[in-house]
């Protein structure tokens, strides 16, 4: 065996770990992206949706809305209240909505003033969005979240029966 | 990495240890970061905590160039 094969070997078995870091990361952000957006108060507002295959679009469906803790976003709720799995079962709509960071952690800024509100805005904008897009029973829009997320879907009420906390 | 990458050129130019000992090294490294990432892996396993950043700290974690470095240093000294 030549010295420059030897070398190579060596660089190359040192660079197995090395390199699945870039491949681990490109992971890591194609997984966790969510699967709609929206613009609210000028910002690009994103949500992950799951419309499961049971439900039937003739008839009005429910609609759960589950909101990340601080520091998290969509798919991290999601695999974490595993709504999913339920929405599958049960035949309804799930959408996990994602906060925005700007000067801090991203997380759901519902008290008065906060943000000027936008953080409500976005929501309501996302329950109009959604009702115009599938046949959504509007006394059966649920709300519950983790933590920060649990917050939010407590501090947020909607006037007319919109969603309730769950 | 950079310097674990002149390290290794050094060591295989210079010759203080035998082809079957450098790849044994590297392969022992290796080994170690990856049982280091399985362990902080199943300790930290939070969907917050991204697996890149975990193998990251296993690789800083376990020594490479100083360890490397060490039989050139010790060759150094011997010729003094």
């Amino acid at each position: 065996m030549t010295r420059t094969t030897v070398f190579r070997m060596v660089l190359a078995i040192v660079a197995l770990p090395v390199a699945s870091v870039p491949f681990q990361a490109a992971h890591f952000y194609g997984y966790n992206r969510d699967n709609g957006s929206i613009v609210s108060s000028g910002l690009e507002r994103t949500y992950l949706l799951h419309a499961s295959a049971r439900h039937d679009p003739a008839k009005p469906t429910p609609l759960v809305m589950s909101f990340h803790g601080a520091g998290l976003w969509g798919v991290a709720q999601r695999d974490m209240s595993r709504w999913d799995e339920v929405a599958d079962d049960e035949g309804f709509i799930v959408v996990y909505p994602s906060a925005v960071g700007g000067r801090g952690v991203r997380a759901w800024r519902v008290e008065p003033g906060e943000r000027d509100g936008r953080d409500n805005r976005f929501i309501t904008e996302l329950i109009d969005t959604l009702r115009a897009k599938y046949n959504i029973d509007p006394m059966r829009i649920y709300a519950n979240g983790l933590s920060n997320g649990g917050g939010m879907s407590f501090g947020h009420t909607w006037p007319g029966g919109g969603p309730h906390p769950a | 990495m950079l310097a674990a990458g002149w390290v290794a050129g050094r060591l295989v130019r210079e010759r203080p240890l035998t082809d079957r000992t450098l790849i044994m090294g590297a392969a022992c490294w290796t080994i170690a970061v990856l049982a280091l990432f399985g362990l902080l892996a199943w300790l930290a396993d939070a969907p917050h905590i991204p697996r890149y950043l975990i193998m990251l700290v296993a690789i800083l974690s376990v020594p490479l160039a100083r360890l490397s470095a060490a039989p050139l240093a010790i060759a150094q000294n011997r010729h003094r």
